[in-house]
């Protein structure tokens, strides 16, 4: 009833989670492996707790405007126009990250179930599916988060067990042969796969239980590190170094491997295939969201719905303009990256510092 | 009836009044008396035939009153104080007696099945409480039936049925609010919570909804349910019903409401949400171990209903890479001749249990389960040899229609089988891609509908989650470990057992 | 808002309705359960590679079939092996469908060709329509004749041969091998091996191995000397091995198998002890009223002989693949490179000249556990 509208800490935990865990999550142990050898975890490890301080200042801010939505504080933090250029970029932003998000599942999607239906009609019935999420509000968007969440962990759970009788894991020795200096490269790739959770910024302002609330997005991180240091684990258990570093998506060929005893279900890549529609939507739904939600905020309306089915047809052409999926990992995966530095890293500090600037100013 | 018609004194005119508005209702009955030491002192008393408990009215009201009016003067008010003395030194016996001031109150009052009692010279007309009509005695619901419980289910009857609750909950907490709906039905409405548990938001919001209907008719609770449910378009019912007293008593004690309606043995009980739905009274007069599994099969069975046809279709049209290689040849070999292509097999058998489905109601009784036997066994099996469709679908469709009968709530089961179709079309279309795409439709349509403020998917997507309401939803723990009421009323008091 | 939602509507509609692309109706598919590559020696047909599909009759599998026939082989000549299923559209009614392939052939010529096998492996990783388990054996001539064999007991399902590889929890004669490892063996230490296919008259025989180095083959492994091999690895589930006791044969079945390495340095060499540790039971001795294979005296020594058996012939096969293949089929390198990574880093790069000169030892520890039912 008066509970409208209101987010708790579990169903922040699962954004978190669920919004990460995206499409990162297949090409992680690979592109970790090629920089970093079989130490590729160290990276892992420790990109998760670089995100940690960006989570903070996130917090922080929330607690700060309480009620508040960054997109409607960080107005009177740094002021109207720069506001609005800031919030472009972030629109900017989610729009390429949608697309390059869109074109990869859709790649993943054709080549393991749908040869032969065209790339347009899978980015496009995907993309109309979340945009019908992407209408509603915050509310329901995390209550999907929660339902979500269970589904990611028994996969990853049944992942686990039916791949530990043919692991390997002398394959992850030898241990620490690396470089000094690739640890930076490492972890910036790892960096980019946690990419997905700016939707606490919106959350933060209608979370119930204020208190818990850092306590909730710092277990949130921990719990995608995990799940991410696991999925690297399996892979490099099973497939060794040198595959890893050949499969453009470990993860999931790994899944072809699997044999389940009993046969019932002989190729699980199907049920893998599955859930990851889940997962990608989970991190797809969220962003059109905020999407719209910038944009209701630049344009100053009440309502966001209006503007999430017109950027359909922008996200699809953006998707559609690389041409080979090499081209989308390398440019647009790195136009993302840019992006998604400016959104975690500068936007929220730089509105940190400023708003607690104001504060000292105000005491 | 929408003019407050004054009553006039004379009793001629009130009477003339009175007859042309019920003009062509021959059930009306009106009989006049006199009364008085000289007998020229009249009285009317209008009733409706059948709506009114003859003996009471003739035995109880009249006759002390003819009888001691005799040596009467001829004066209304002291006949009027007369009557209410009888009633005070008891009598008259009638237990409601009151007096309205406007035509239109006694015409409501005697359509309700009480007695209009008419005093010649006095302005006001006396109601006399005497309702009673035919009524189906209580019986087993029948569409609710258990293996050990109690075996009264509700009736047509208001009042026998508040009566079930007040034997169950004795607790001068459970109030009984009487609401009337509809313009011309007039349909009474009982709103029953228990005042100590309930949360004060969710009752005014219902009460809110229930004044707000402006319509002419309210025949059955069903109707009403459309009328006060947030989201009528959606095809999963926000308000479940039931014919079990128990099941009503329960659900009051974990802080929801309850509407009795007139005339429906349906009882409608809210908020409801996902988890009560699926949540059958048996579960808790059974041992816990066999209702916890019989719990987790029904949600095995509910994935079943909606997901088997769309999965079979998936996985023979478009990845037969996912079925086990011995399997995937098996089927191959029985669709062989099988002249259409999987989709308009699994699309025809499902209209042919629809068929089979709607025909079962239609024929209620000895006729209504030959025809399903007949129908399904015969026409399976003469398919099948006829080689138009494969044994492994009509395998499906019937274990499908089997566990789609296996969920509590019938109204829920017809919003999944809804889904089965948009689901079977979408994997037609796109195989298991097409399946999560509708799934996650399916999945967004319930995150975002809210039963009179409560999600509906509560005990999956948040509330309750931390205080373990999941031991009631998904297994049902013992008794004693259910310590505390659900959250997702937002009850008052949060204990179960002091 | 009506009209907002029929657009919509109608955008879905068209779009989607406008075809079901991938549906193929699951008895319209051609599942292929074995695939056999050859070299064409036809001249007159232009292609470099002979490819063989072997699919199952579905009609045949349903209980009254009148078919006799259970499979069916398709062979023709391409020049990229993938093209093959292309190739074949000229000739069948239905698509091919890989999901199902569960083993691939090699024919000994194409094994000579390392280039080659490189295009047939590196199509076989980016396809993903083959699984990447599929287990991979090295036909002894022709591998069309060991899929055209006309096996009398016909098991449709699965494929003969699949069932076959499967056996090695009889026998340790062949060890069967998946292509992920395959390729996983030829990257780290540039030599595995895949079972050898031996084509009969009326049946084919799976005993012992080919030994593949920088993807070309470069000799065999008979019967006994892959279950010795399999020994050294810990992979055998089950077999046999035979002594001498006084003059009668001893048999021992092994039931547990397991083998590690211990590499130590001192100051000129390498040496690598190769522990093997097994279970088993006596199955047969000599029937006679004395005997007694209970005595654990009588034990200690059939053990004894056991290791020796062992470690003699395990020597044997270390030596051949020392100084006549110069191949490390045993894993040693990889071991290093795992466990000793400073001394790989030096050597590793020269691991063919050194392998030949460092010193392995084998130790057998036999134990016998059980006599069968009798003394």
């Amino acid at each position: 009833m008066e509970k409208n509208n209101r987010v708790s800490n579990r169903q922040l935990q699962a954004l978190i989670i669920t919004t990460s865990i995206g499409v990162g999550i297949l090409s992680l142990p690979s592109s970790v492996a090629d920089i970093m050898g079989n130490t590729g975890w160290l990276a892992i490890l420790l990109g998760g707790l670089a995100i940690l301080p960006f989570i903070y200042i996130m917090n922080k801010l929330g607690e700060m405007y309480r009620g508040k939505i960054f997109y409607d504080y960080g107005k009177e933090v740094v002021g109207n126009i720069i506001f609005k250029i800031f919030s472009s970029i972030y629109l900017i932003y989610f729009l390429v990250l949608l697309a390059f998000i869109v074109r990869v599942f859709g790649e993943v999607i054709k080549a393991f179930l749908l040869d032969n239906t065209p790339l347009e009609v899978i980015i496009f019935t995907m993309l109309l599916a979340t945009s019908y999420i992407g209408r509603s509000n915050i509310e329901a968007i995390s209550r999907m988060a929660l339902i979500i969440l269970p589904i990611i962990i028994i996969i990853t759970i049944v992942f686990i067990l039916f791949s530990i009788p043919t692991l390997d894991f002398t394959n992850l020795l030898p241990v620490f042969q690396i470089n000094i200096k690739d640890i930076p490269r490492g972890m910036s790739t790892v960096f980019f796969s946690y990419v997905g959770f700016e939707i606490i910024l919106i959350a933060l302002a209608y979370i119930e239980d204020s208190e818990n609330a850092l306590k909730c997005s710092f277990n949130g991180i921990f719990y995608t590190t995990i799940i991410y240091l696991v999925t690297f684990l399996i892979t490099i258990g099973q497939l060794g170094i040198h595959e890893l570093k050949k499969q453009i998506w470990p993860s999931l060929s790994i899944m072809s491997e699997v044999e389940l005893p009993g046969f019932f279900i002989e190729n699980i890549d199907g049920m893998l295939m599955a859930a990851w529609v889940l997962i990608v939507f989970a991190t797809m739904g969220p962003a059109i969201y905020t999407g719209g939600v910038i944009l209701s905020s630049l344009f100053d309306t009440k309502k966001h719905d209006f503007f999430v089915l017109p950027m359909i047809p922008i996200i699809m052409g953006l998707s559609l303009i690389p041409e080979s999926l090499s081209q989308v990992y390398s440019t647009m995966g790195n136009i993302v990256k840019y992006l998604a530095v400016f959104s975690i890293v500068i936007a929220p500090t730089i509105i940190f510092i400023v708003a607690l600037f104001k504060e000292r100013k105000s005491l | 009836m929408e003019n407050n018609i004054p009553i006039q004194k004379k009793l001629d005119e009130n009477m003339k009044t009175i007859k042309e508005i019920f003009i062509d209702c021959d059930d009306v009955v009106y009989r006049e008396f006199k009364v008085g030491v000289k007998q020229n002192f009249s009285l009317a008393i209008i009733f409706i035939d059948g709506l009114i408990d003859q003996d009471m009215v003739s035995d109880f009201a009249l006759r002390p009153l003819l009888e001691a009016s005799r040596y009467l003067e001829p004066n209304p008010i002291t006949i009027k104080d007369n009557l209410y003395n009888l009633i005070k030194d008891g009598n008259i016996s009638a237990s409601e007696i009151k007096e309205v001031e406007t035509i239109d109150e006694a015409l409501e009052a005697i359509l309700v099945g009480e007695t209009a009692l008419l005093i010649d010279g006095y302005k006001k007309i006396i109601i006399l409480s005497s309702r009673g009509w035919e009524k189906r005695s209580i019986e087993e619901p029948q569409t609710e039936t258990l293996i050990r419980g109690p075996r009264d289910g509700f009736t047509e009857n208001l009042k026998t049925n508040t009566v079930l609750i007040r034997r169950r909950i004795k607790d001068p907490s459970l109030k009984i609010k009487m609401i009337q709906v509809g313009k011309r039905t007039r349909t009474d409405v009982a709103v029953l919570y228990v005042d100590d548990i309930v949360n004060e938001d969710l009752l005014n919001e219902v009460k809110k909804r229930l004044e707000d209907i402006e319509v002419d008719s309210v025949l059955d609770s069903a109707i009403l349910e459309e009328l006060i449910e947030d989201n009528y378009i959606s095809p999963f019912p926000q308000t479940e019903n039931t014919e079990r007293p128990d099941s009503v008593s329960a659900s009051l004690l974990e802080g929801r409401i309850a509407l009795i309606v007139d005339n429906t043995p349906f009882v409608l009980i809210l908020p409801a949400t996902l988890g009560t739905l699926m949540q059958s009274s048996e579960d808790y007069y059974t041992r816990w171990t066999i209702a916890s599994i019989a719990r987790i099969i029904r949600y095995i069975a509910g994935f079943v209903a909606v997901l088997a046809p769309g999965l079979y279709i998936a996985i023979t049209a478009f990845h037969p890479g996912l079925l086990p290689t011995r399997l995937a040849f098996y089927l191959a070999s029985t669709r062989i001749n099988v002249p259409f292509p999987a989709v308009v097999e699994a699309f025809s058998m499902e209209l042919t249990i629809e068929f089979l489905r709607e025909a079962g109601t239609r024929l209620s009784g000895p006729i209504g389960t030959t025809i399903g036997i007949v129908g399904g066994l015969i026409i399976g099996q003469a398919a099948v040899e006829a080689g138009i469709v494969s044994p492994l679908m009509i395998i499906i469709v019937a274990v499908t229609t089997v566990a789609s009968f296996t969920l509590p709530s019938y109204e829920f089961a017809a919003g999944l089988r809804f889904y089965r179709f948009v689901i079977m079309i979408c994997a037609s279309l796109l195989g298991l891609y097409g399946i999560m795409l509708g799934l996650i439709f399916m999945g967004t349509h319930l995150v975002k509908l809210n039963s009179y403020g409560i999600p509906f998917t509560t005990p999956f997507s948040g509330i309750g989650m931390a205080t373990g309401d999941l031991k009631d939803i998904i297994v049902r723990l013992p008794i004693i470990r259910l310590k505390y009421r659900p959250d997702f009323t937002f009850p008052k008091d949060k204990k179960r057992n002091k | 808002m009506k009209k907002y939602l029929m657009i919509v509507f109608i955008i879905l509609i068209t779009t989607l309705l406008t075809g079901c692309w991938d549906v193929v109706e699951i008895n319209e598919r051609i599942f292929v359960t074995a695939i056999g590559i050859d070299l064409n020696e036809d001249p007159n047909v232009e292609g470099e590679y002979l490819m063989t599909y072997v699919y199952p009759n579905i009609a045949s599998i349903k209980e009254n079939s009148s078919q006799k026939e259970a499979k069916f082989v398709k062979m023709t000549v391409v020049k990229s092996p993938f093209y093959g299923s292309r190739q074949l559209t000229t000739r069948l009614d239905k698509p091919l469908y890989f999901k199902h392939t569960k083993v691939i052939v090699i024919g000994e010529d194409l094994l000579k060709e390392p280039d080659k096998i490189k295009e047939i492996f590196d199509g076989l990783g980016r396809d993903p329509r083959i699984n990447r388990k599929v287990k991979i054996i090295v036909a002894q001539g022709k591998a069309k004749d060991i899929l055209n064999v006309k096996t009398e007991q016909e098991l449709v399902i699965g494929g003969y041969l699949n069932s076959m590889l499967q056996n090695k929890k009889v026998s340790a004669r062949f060890t069967e091998q998946n292509f992920s490892d395959l390729i996983k063996d030829l990257q780290i230490s540039k030599v595995s091996t895949a079972p050898r296919a031996v084509p009969k008259k009326d049946e084919f025989k799976l005993s012992g191995a080919a030994i593949l180095k920088d993807y070309k083959l470069i000799g065999w492994l008979g019967e006994m000397e892959n279950s010795f091999l399999a020994l050294s690895k810990g992979e055998v589930v089950s077999d046999i091995i035979n002594t001498y006791y006084e003059d009668t044969i001893i048999s021992y079945i092994i039931s547990n198998n397991i083998a590690n390495k211990n590499v130590y340095l001192d100051k000129d060499n390498i040496n690598v002890d190769i522990n093997i540790y097994t279970e088993g039971y006596l199955q047969e001795y000599k029937y006679e009223e004395d005997t007694n294979a209970f005595d654990e005296e009588f034990l200690q020594t059939v053990e004894n002989r056991l290791e020796n058996e062992i470690e003699e012939n395990l020597g044997k096969i270390i030596d051949m693949f020392q100084n006549k293949y110069r191949s490390d089929a045993l894993g040693i390198g990889e071991h290093i490179s795992k466990f000793h990574p400073r001394v790989w880093k030096d050597i590793g790069g020269n691991w063919e000249e050194i392998f030949p000169t460092i010193n392995i030892n084998v130790n057998a520890d036999v134990k016998v556990r059980r006599t069968g039912l009798t003394k």
